[in-house]
């Protein structure tokens, strides 16, 4: 009996602990996999921009709603940076989709052609009561706007909305909860 | 000799190739930190939903339903240092202010001002969004108070989206926006 013990503390002591390095490797590549996906596909539509405030936005859920949801591949995000509305009094006019510069003419012809495929696709919006005529587009277009560019750009977006054909009614704006120290919009105004 | 060769032969077969891995990990582990910090998620983004009218734009030939009810939000862009602007005042297109600097922001509810030139008063438009509100009475067209956002092209945006919030806040649901008017001289 103590022989036995003896062997089995023996053999305890002699057995070494091996790191299994396969299925850490594994894990690694695909977490490496995952960022690198992630990576490229964020900066697409969503350039770094620094939104407006407004507490009574809506909670983005562009996962349940773009991905998977409701308005997947109905949606448009058009950003415009500072730096667009720069030189307006020079005729410079530019916004950006997934990264392309639009001037307001390209614009017009891309969120027109972004309707009709969207009608084509999904059938005319019903969801508001529109004059006999007129034919709305189930497109939803959501403008993502620095605090500081002016608000011309916004205007050629609505014009670019309104002059389509079939009609886009369905704008957002993208806003941040977050307050900005240079912040003037008071808080909890009610 | 050819036992000698069989010998090299036979060793080179029955030697497994080693892998170093250490160095490819230490790689791998650099890429992943590299993609960690160059993901940006962008937090706390949230959506005002701003429908656009029908009875407007290319595809529709009447008249847009008119109401007398209904409340006009003004964002002007007006010279700095000026108290109580008048028309003159008003910085209308890009070319009379190139850097944005000349002119300052004033908030108006019809022809109402709500605070000063350069500090507008989100309050006293929510007050009074509230008391147009509760006066409204529903019309054929209009089921509720119909509320117009209008400013000029200079505003920069944060403003827009400020009066956007506050509209919001009073319980309006009819907001369009609209172009600026060009007043009659």
């Amino acid at each position: 009996m103590a022989r036995k013990k003896k062997s089995l503390a023996e053999e305890a002591g002699k057995t070494k602990v091996e790191m299994q390095m396969t299925p850490m490797i594994d894990m690694t590549f695909l977490i490496l996999t995952f960022f690198m996906l992630v990576c490229h596909l964020s900066t697409l539509q969503l350039e770094a921009i620094q939104l407006p405030h407004a507490d009574e936005a809506r909670k983005r859920q562009a996962s349940q709603l773009m991905k998977g949801g409701k308005l997947k591949g109905r949606t448009v995000i058009v950003n415009v940076k500072e730096e667009d509305t720069a030189k307006l009094a020079e005729g410079e006019r530019q916004v950006r989709i997934s990264g392309r510069i639009y001037d307001p003419d390209k614009l017009k012809a891309y969120i027109q052609r972004r309707a009709y495929e969207a009608v084509t696709k999904y059938g005319p919006d019903k969801t508001v009561p529109t004059p006999p005529g007129v034919v709305v587009s189930p497109l939803h277009v959501i403008i993502r706007c620095d605090r500081k560019a002016r608000y011309e750009a916004v205007t050629w977006i609505m014009e670019a909305c309104s002059m389509s054909r079939p009609g886009v009614i369905h704008v957002y704006m993208a806003a941040t909860k977050q307050r900005y120290p240079d912040e003037e919009y008071p808080r909890n105004l009610r | 000799m050819a036992g000698q060769t069989e010998r090299i032969i036979r060793e080179s077969i029955e030697e497994a190739p080693d892998l170093p891995l250490t160095p490819m990990i230490d790689v791998i582990f650099q890429l992943l930190i590299f993609f960690m910090f160059a993901m940006k998620f962008s937090g706390g983004e949230g959506w005002l939903y701003a429908r656009l009218p029908t009875n407007r734009g290319l595809q529709y030939s009447g008249t847009p339903p008119i109401t007398l009810q209904e409340v006009r939000v003004k964002l002007l862009w007006v010279r700095k240092g000026v108290p109580n602007p008048t028309w003159r005042d008003m910085i209308r297109e890009p070319t009379q202010d190139p850097t944005g600097k000349k002119g300052t922001i004033y908030l108006k509810i019809d022809r109402t001002p709500c605070g000063v030139p350069g500090r507008p008063d989100w309050r006293r438009l929510l007050e009074r969004l509230k008391v147009a509100k509760s006066r409204f009475r529903p019309t054929r067209h209009y089921k509720s108070l119909p509320v117009i956002i209008e400013a000029y092209k200079m505003v920069p945006f944060k403003y827009v989206v400020y009066a956007l919030n506050t509209v919001i806040k009073a319980g309006v649901t009819e907001i369009t926006f609209a172009a600026p008017e060009i007043p009659i001289r």
